[in-house]
């Protein structure tokens, strides 16, 4: 274990120093595959399709905001939807516009969850970014998921639909039409989907706010046991025939995945727990220290004197010594700067 | 030499000095009713031009129920009942909108406190050094 912590804070380290460019070049790929896969599924206009222009995009993606790389694929997708037909490409523009004003708007912030999520259920493991967001982010992260979530499968209905479209007249626009919508309210995965990846998210960022020990961990797995279990349900009851075997298998990979991230963003020691209560004029303090679990070979590189203390008994000390100077000059705000705000109130 | 102390708060100071810190202090200098009146204003907007979407696409998806039944729906009733669900939809998304926009104005006045908390205990610390000289 102290092997893997010693790589985990050597690559923090690595990341740390070249933070810009691995930046650069995560967003550059991330673009490459989210570009690449609405091709694999309606890649029908040459230019879209074209690889330089995916290149040329996924550069400009990754320079620029993480809302821009949102921007990008939009375009991909509405691109792609003009060569199945103008009626197409309205319905999808109006259809993202609608998902924006509803929910993007709420988080413009988490628009890069609207890419992620597709992306994980593409690749089989859909449990695994509403575990990562539960994680990380709080529930309201569910308005960035659900267009997600709802493009994903919009983009597999064009797909699947591409060629009933090619047999209907192209100035038959709402019988064209009607084929895609019938095809979305039809599918009930959408549903499930959508209620799964909330439920996951909720459970998750409860369990994890309690103040108990491994509430990290056991959120992660209960997030995994609630999407099984959501499935599994609807499976039976909206008899949906999902293939359970798939999804069973890639939970298991999404909590996998999601013990490494968390390995990676929460690794503490619990058995180190310290209790401590103070109190200064105005509280009392009661607080709970949990050591963060650093690698002794890492410690050593910076740790000239052998005879220091060990760590959490430093950090202990040295937050009792300033929360007590804290206190010593901790006065109320002034009137002067919030007379405005007080009669604006 | 050094105040260890100033240079603490300075650091942490800087540490916290993030885009969502920088979006917290300009949402802070906003008054509370003003902050929310411009969300409420601006989805307001947002969301009438969505209910027409949504009102297309429930159209289309009931184009073949309509052509049909042309010249028999009751239209005040159709439109009565379009009426409602816009101020169902919108009074909900506001609903929301208040809710959202209110956690994220007290948010921002906690980070300010903080923010100036820190200035003051900075300050307090320049003129100590200011008058031991």
């Amino acid at each position: 274990m102290s092997f893997l912590v010693a790589c985990r804070e050597r690559l923090q380290s690595f990341y740390g120093q070249f933070s810009g460019i691995l930046n650069i070049c995560g967003k550059f790929l991330l673009a490459v595959f989210v570009f690449l896969l609405i091709n694999r599924e309606i890649g029908y206009n040459p230019l879209f399709s074209n690889i330089f222009i995916i290149l040329i995009m996924a550069l400009i993606a990754s320079i620029m905001s993480t809302k821009v790389m949102v921007f990008l694929t939009a375009v991909v997708i509405m691109g792609n939807a003009y060569s199945l037909g103008i009626e197409v490409l309205i319905f999808t523009a109006l259809l993202m516009l609608l998902l924006l004003i509803m929910f993007v708007s709420f988080v413009p912030d988490d628009a890069i969850e609207a890419i992620l999520m597709p992306i994980s259920i593409a690749a089989g493991v859909p449990a695994l970014v509403p575990i990562a967001c539960g994680l990380r982010r709080n529930p309201g992260c569910i308005a960035a998921l659900w267009p997600g979530i709802v493009i994903h499968y919009y983009i597999h209905v064009l797909g699947e639909n591409a060629a009933a479209l090619g047999a209907i007249e192209k100035t038959q626009y709402t019988d064209r039409l009607k084929i895609i919508l019938d095809a979305m309210l039809n599918n009930r995965e959408i549903v499930v989907s959508i209620f799964s990846a909330a439920a996951v998210v909720i459970i998750v960022y409860a369990i994890r706010k309690l103040q108990a020990d491994y509430t990290y961990e056991i959120a992660v797995l209960a997030g995994g046991i609630m999407f099984v279990v959501m499935s599994l349900v609807s499976n039976s009851t909206l008899g949906l025939h999902m293939d359970l075997t798939r999804m069973i298998i890639g939970t298991l990979i999404a909590l996998v995945f999601a013990y490494v991230f968390l390995f990676f963003i929460h690794h503490v020691d619990y058995a180190k727990t310290e209790h401590l209560t103070f109190e200064d004029d105005d509280y009392f303090y009661y607080v709970k220290a949990v050591p963060k679990v650093i690698s002794e070979e890492w410690g050593d590189e910076e740790d000239e004197e052998e005879d220091e203390p060990d760590a959490p008994v430093v950090e202990q000390a040295a937050l009792y010594a300033a929360l007590q100077e804290a206190a010593k000059d901790v006065s109320l705000p002034s009137e002067e700067g919030n007379g405005k705000e007080a009669s604006g109130q | 030499m050094v105040n260890e102390e100033r240079l603490g708060l300075m650091i942490r100071m800087a540490k916290q000095d993030t885009p969502q810190q920088r979006k917290a202090l300009k949402i802070a200098n906003y008054y509370r009713n003003d902050y929310i009146a411009l969300a409420l204003i601006g989805k307001f907007i947002l969301m009438t031009i969505g209910y027409v979407i949504l009102l297309m696409f429930v159209g289309l998806a009931s184009m073949d129920f309509l052509m049909d039944n042309l010249g028999r729906i009751n239209y005040k009733i159709l439109g009565a009942e379009i009426v409602i669900g816009y101020i169902i939809f919108v009074g909900v998304y506001l609903g929301i909108t208040y809710i959202v926009w209110s956690v994220r104005y007290h948010n921002a006045k906690k980070a300010k406190r903080v923010y100036e908390e820190n200035i003051r205990k900075i300050d307090k610390i320049y003129q100590r050094e200011d008058r031991e000289g």
